[in-house]
């Protein structure tokens, strides 16, 4: 990491580092999936993370909130810390309260719109006021005049683009600091992804933003810092390496890799 | 060039459309097998239904009934009030009630205990197991599922109803109690495996976006997991009560074969299918009163499978999910 860009980083968005990966290698049973990642991600901005299928972006996103902890075989080395503390420290259910994610499927609960975001409130211990925060949500995700009149109704009955809207404020309703997309547009047509850019837009005030992407143009669109991962082959395996980490402006103006350029410009290198 | 040719010409040719013939033959008879196999177990069914009401219907106009002092045989047949069962003695009643509240309570005992176990042993091998664990424990439930009812039967009788009478002697050795307790041992595997089957069929990424919600695991097998497997697990229980009500040598063995009408699980009595061994067992007549009455006691617990499997239907109709 450049320090000129980490001082950049700083000035520009104030608050400093959110989550802090340190050589943080992957593995799945004897499989590697990313190695020796390290890269600061900035408080209230938008990072993106970029490339080729199988390069691990996924992997590296998953194991920012310990999901990959279901996979029993996942081996990680290296240190990741979330506002300074060591994830593997913190008791999984409290992490995962402070580091939201919304997935590539919408996969809304088989319940009603209102316990979709209440259920998620309830478990947490919220002492608030549960319909005015689910309220309070939807409007911000702009589904609440859509869906005002039938908060009962079960939420796989609304359209994918509504569907992954409710996920994304079941998730900003438990107020994490930081929140972690998986590609949440890649099912969704071009009107409904144009709102869920908008939305990250706005969200990058209160939380911090991490979203995986393979739309170059969203990239550019939202993310204030990309990191861009590529796949190397070593020793007969493939695995994931960050390949670049810049300001969007930069890394889309000015890659310094042929990698990068090649991604950016859709020539298989 | 030639090869071409020759395809074209084949196509076309007397030996081509003799095969052709018999290709088409083969297939005729395989479908027609297909069909009587498909056609069989319908016809199967009709065939038991023909022979339960067609018994039936002759039990219901005997006119036998008048001479042993019975005028409205629905009246007595559906006595609610006081009904009795006494097909053979010398003075008749035929209040299938008697029988039928033997059958329910056996029946709603056995759900009492394989509802919660079941459904509990099927989160836990589900949501909770590691692989290695279930792959060891789902064996032995199905071994559970594959012992005979008789064997079930004795079991209650010998140490389900001592453990029960050692907390009072009065209670009689066959007592219903016991019998519904081993017909819940005996349908927990199918309750268990039907819902496991049910939950397991429900998306990881539903899981996901739960555990990512701060959730854990019992919070995601109770909030998510079971809703979206609801219809999956209705089906379960239904079948459980199915296999409960029709459930036959553990009642007869140990739930006691007099016909009284009493809703006391501490005494003994006869269900439904109890009394339909218990005669069949016996030397009555063929076609006689006693010989017709088993078969209007047999339709009744046919109808309530079947309505059970109708309300099932539905719950699982109404509640079925579309992930």
């Amino acid at each position: 990491m450049n320090p000129e860009q980490k001082t950049v980083g700083t000035v520009l968005q104030g608050e400093g580092v959110s989550i802090a990966l340190e050589d943080v290698t992957v593995f799945y049973g004897i499989n590697p999936a990313i190695q020796n990642v390290t890269l600061d991600i900035y408080s209230n901005t938008v990072t993106a993370f970029i490339g080729p299928s199988g390069c691990g972006k996924t992997t590296l996103l998953r194991c920012i909130n310990r999901m990959n902890d279901m996979i029993t075989t996942t081996q990680i080395t290296g240190a990741i810390r979330v506002f300074g503390e060591d994830v593997r420290k913190i008791d999984p259910i409290e992490l995962r309260r402070r580091v939201g994610m919304v997935f590539q499927r919408p996969n809304p609960f088989p319940t009603s719109i209102y316990e979709n975001i209440a259920l998620g409130l309830r478990v947490n211990g919220f002492r608030g006021n549960i319909s005015d925060q689910v309220e309070k949500y939807l409007r911000l995700v702009g589904l609440y005049d859509e869906v005002k009149d039938r908060l009962k109704m079960n939420a796989l009955q609304l359209s994918g683009g509504q569907q992954q809207r409710l996920c994304i404020a079941r998730t900003l309703a438990l107020e994490p600091e930081i929140i972690l997309m998986d590609e949440p547009c890649s099912s969704l047509d071009p009107i409904s992804s144009i709102r869920i850019d908008n939305l990250i837009t706005q969200l990058k005030k209160y939380f911090t933003v991490v979203i995986i992407t393979h739309n170059l143009q969203q990239a550019a669109r939202i993310a204030d810092w990309v990191a861009f991962l590529k796949v190397v082959e070593a020793e007969g395996a493939r695995f994931g390496v960050l390949g670049e980490y810049a300001t969007s402006t930069d890394f889309f103006t000015k890659p310094s890799s042929i990698d990068a350029y090649n991604y950016i410009n859709t020539r298989i290198g | 060039m030639s090869d071409t040719t020759n395809l074209l010409l084949s196509v076309t040719s007397k030996e081509a459309l003799a095969k052709r013939k018999a290709r088409e033959f083969r297939e005729g008879i395989i479908q027609i097998l297909l069909a009587i196999a498909a056609v069989s177990s319908v016809l199967v069914t009709i065939g038991i239904m023909e022979v339960l009401v067609g018994e039936s219907w002759k039990f219901f106009t005997n006119p036998e009934l008048k001479e042993v002092g019975i005028d409205n045989i629905f009246a007595d047949f559906f006595n609610l009030v006081n009904p009795q069962w006494t097909v053979l003695f010398e003075e008749k009643h035929f209040g299938i009630l008697t029988l039928l509240s033997s059958t329910l309570l056996t029946s709603f005992i056995a759900l009492v205990v394989a509802i919660p176990i079941g459904t509990t042993v099927a989160i836990f091998l589900s949501e909770f197991a590691i692989p290695s664990v279930r792959e060891a424990l789902k064996p032995i439930l199905e071994l559970l599922a594959g012992v005979p009812s008789v064997v079930f039967g004795y079991f209650a009788l010998n140490v389900i109803s001592p453990l029960i009478r050692s907390f009072n002697q009065d209670i009689p050795g066959f007592n219903r109690l016991s019998a519904g307790i081993v017909i819940g041992i005996a349908i927990i595997p199918i309750i268990s495996s039907i819902a496991e089957d049910a939950m397991r069929a429900v998306p990881n990424q539903m899981r996901e976006g739960s555990y990512a919600l701060g959730a854990t695991r019992l919070n995601t097998a109770i909030n998510v997991v079971l809703p979206a497997a609801f219809s999956g697990i209705v089906a379960a229980y239904i079948l459980g009560v199915s296999r409960a009500v029709g459930e036959t040598m553990i009642v007869a063995v140990a739930g006691g074969l007099q016909a009284i009408y009493s809703w006391n699980p501490l005494e003994g009595a006869a269900t439904i299918s109890a009394f339909i061994v218990q005669v069949s067992l016996g030397d009555i007549e063929f076609g006689s009163l006693e010989y017709e009455s088993i078969f209007a006691a047999g339709l009744t617990l046919a109808i309530i499978t079947l309505a059970l499997n109708l309300v099932g239907f539905f719950l699982i109709k109404k509640y079925k999910e579309t992930y």
